[in-house]
């Protein structure tokens, strides 16, 4: 059976209201007197269904409407057109209930009070969220062990790193045992170690408490390693929703596989081209003692299997094409039919 | 809602208050020297420089009485200023415009709270914190002046003054609230808040008593708000009014505040719809 629909979106949009600056200073001066107004849109015709228990991974370059997206469906800012909601709930008039059930991580905004402890901050959400204090504290301890960062809990926010401030933020967020998390560049800003931290903190929370978490990041290492499903945002406009192996696997059919040979290993002839054959892969290059194939993803294990059995190897790569290497892909052919996938690709649920 | 819904929310948002005030006052005393200059040494000069220039005019010939004050009197009307004065909100512990402004009030939107309730805390925490320090400073005057210092002609009339000030202070809080609103639409907020200030710091007597301006100015600034958060207080305080004026007040600053609510829920509803979380 399906999971419960905890967001969805319908033919949503979001307009807004600039008026157009003129340079210099008679363009200030005209401005002042005559304003010519232009419409950005922002968002336009999204579609979106998110169930519970998804861990969802929205991307796009900057201006697209990533954090837009997010204003909209979690009730910051008010749709110009369609419609969103929250656990059945119209997105902009959200009650308590639903508000109870959903958290928000900015990572260019604090969410904690900035001249307070971390811990009176989290005293303060519990009250806020109604958890009881006891409860509260468990989870507090149980997250900061985890992230690291149990002995800053009652230090002044402004005097923590921007790696603790950040894991501080996460903590507060999962605090009240939200059903829906949204994460908007968690990671923008911070170490390599500190980075995994949070991605394996949030895919752990993700299986034992069964949230539902939308992460937007730049950083396409955090959606690879924790997301299962994919948006692509571009321009406002939902470019790529479904399966990141999926997409992968569409987009990066084939796998790069680099051997080096031990001396006296077999060499490289002409009648070895029979046993690629059934596995569908080529020869790129060879020299003497390393050589390179292309293999379809799909075989490519039993391929790499199979060389085993053929030379006698000192060294093996597997390569395929980065994310970072297919998004542009996308954003450079702006349509993923193009590259022989659909729009809407099937979800994975 | 039933009867039970709404006494479960009010005690709910009665702890959240008092946890807020709580933190309120512990950022106001995490900086020693912020709290001093900012808390307590705030305004203590001003007494001093209306002292002379009371003093200056009455040297004047002829010159016994201002209305119906002498000399004596503004001197006690200046240092119940000086006491009255630090229960009004100070415009600059609210920084709703500059969380409009900069997005950061993203994060309560997504909460299971009403904003005012936070915000209400940190009007709470001024009444409470500035409530000591006066108390203070009327006992401490009381006991180092007692041939200057003002003492109540009435019991009752303390209680009364505070209640005035108290009350037209969460008015000036709402009117505050209000104007930092229009941050949904404005970038002149804090002009217009410093404008707002003149005007309330005119009509509540805090240069000179309303009472000793013209007749029809003063009596129309009795319909006024901020009439009410000095000088009703303390000539009621000093004996100069009695009863039956305080009752008027308490009209007066009802309406007030039935309408600065109403305006400011009517404000936001509108506003809300701008926001665009700029900066997030």
């Amino acid at each position: 059976m399906d999971a419960e629909v905890v967001l969805r979106a319908e033919a949503l949009g979001k307009v807004f209201r600039t008026f157009r600056r003129k340079p210099g200073l008679a363009g200030v001066l005209a401005n002042f007197f005559r304003r010519d107004y232009v419409e950005i849109r922002a968002l336009d015709a999204i579609e979106l269904e998110i169930r519970r228990g998804e861990f969802v991974g929205l991307i796009g370059s900057n201006g697209a409407g990533k954090t837009t997206l997010v204003k909209v469906l979690t009730g910051i800012v008010a749709a110009t057109s369609g419609r969103s909601s929250v656990f059945g709930a119209e997105s902009f008039a959200l009650g308590d209930r639903e508000k109870r059930r959903l958290a928000l991580v900015m990572g260019q905004r604090s969410q904690l009070w900035w001249d307070l402890p971390a811990l009176d901050s989290f005293h303060l959400l519990a009250e806020i969220y109604e958890v009881p204090q006891e409860r509260m504290l468990e989870r507090v301890r149980a997250f900061a062990t985890r992230l690291d960062v149990a002995d800053r809990l009652d230090v002044q926010l402004r005097h923590l790193s921007l790696g603790q401030r950040m894991k501080m933020e996460i903590i507060g967020a999962f605090v009240h045992e939200p059903e829906l998390v949204f994460l908007d560049e968690p990671t923008i800003g911070l170490d390599l170690v500190s980075r995994e931290t949070i991605r394996q903190f949030l895919i752990e929370t993700n299986r034992r408490e069964g949230a539902t978490i939308v992460l937007t990041s730049h950083d396409l290492e955090d959606i690879e390693s924790t997301c299962r499903r994919l948006l692509i945002l571009d321009a406002g406009r939902m470019l790529f929703d479904g399966d990141l192996v999926e997409l992968q696997r569409r987009i990066v059919g084939e796998r790069a596989i680099e051997l080096h040979l031990e001396p006296g290993s077999r060499a490289w002839s002409s009648e070895l081209e029979a046993e690629l054959e059934p596995f569908g892969a080529k020869l790129v290059r060879h020299g003497p003692l390393s050589l390179v194939f292309s293999v379809p993803a799909a075989h490519s294990q039993r391929f790499v299997q199979h060389l085993f059995d053929l030379f006698t190897v000192r060294d093996l790569a597997v390569e395929r094409l980065p994310l970072e290497d297919l998004v542009r892909d996308v954003f450079k052919s702006r349509t993923l039919d193009a590259l022989g996938a659909p729009a809407r690709a099937e979800r994975a649920t | 809602m039933s009867s039970l819904a709404t006494r479960a929310r009010f005690v709910r948002d009665a702890r959240l208050v008092r946890r807020a005030v709580g933190y309120e006052l512990k950022k106001q005393l995490a900086f020693r020297a912020g709290f001093l200059v900012r808390e307590v040494f705030r305004n203590v000069g001003r007494p001093l420089v209306m002292i002379a220039v009371f003093w200056a005019l009455f040297r004047q010939d002829g010159v016994t009485a201002l209305g119906s004050y002498r000399f004596d009197e503004l001197v006690r009307y200046v240092i119940l200023v000086a006491v009255l004065q630090r229960l009004m909100f100070n415009e600059r512990a609210l920084d709703l415009a500059d969380q409009i402004f900069n997005g950061t009030l993203s994060k309560y939107l997504v909460m299971p709270v009403r904003l005012g309730r936070l915000f209400f805390a940190r009007f709470v925490e001024h009444v409470a914190l500035q409530g000591a320090i006066a108390l203070a400073l009327v006992v401490l005057g009381s006991l180092c002046f007692p041939n200057v210092w003002p003492v109540p002609t009435r019991p009752i009339a303390a209680l009364q003054a505070f209640v005035l000030v108290i009350a037209a202070s969460y008015a000036y809080f709402q009117t505050i609230w209000l104007l930092q609103l229009l941050a949904f639409w404005l970038d002149v907020v804090w002009t217009l808040m410093v404008m707002a200030r003149f005007v309330v710091i005119f009509v509540a007597g805090v240069l000179v008593p309303v009472t000793i301006m013209p007749p029809a100015l003063a009596e129309s600034f009795r319909w006024l708000y901020p009439y009410w958060l000095v000088t009703g207080p303390i000539e009621i305080w000093l004996g100069k009014q009695g009863n039956r004026d305080f009752w008027f007040g308490c009209g007066v600053l009802a309406v007030w505040l039935v309408a600065l609510h109403a305006l400011g829920a009517w404000t936001w509803r509108r506003g809300s719809r701008r926001y665009a979380g700029s900066g997030m």
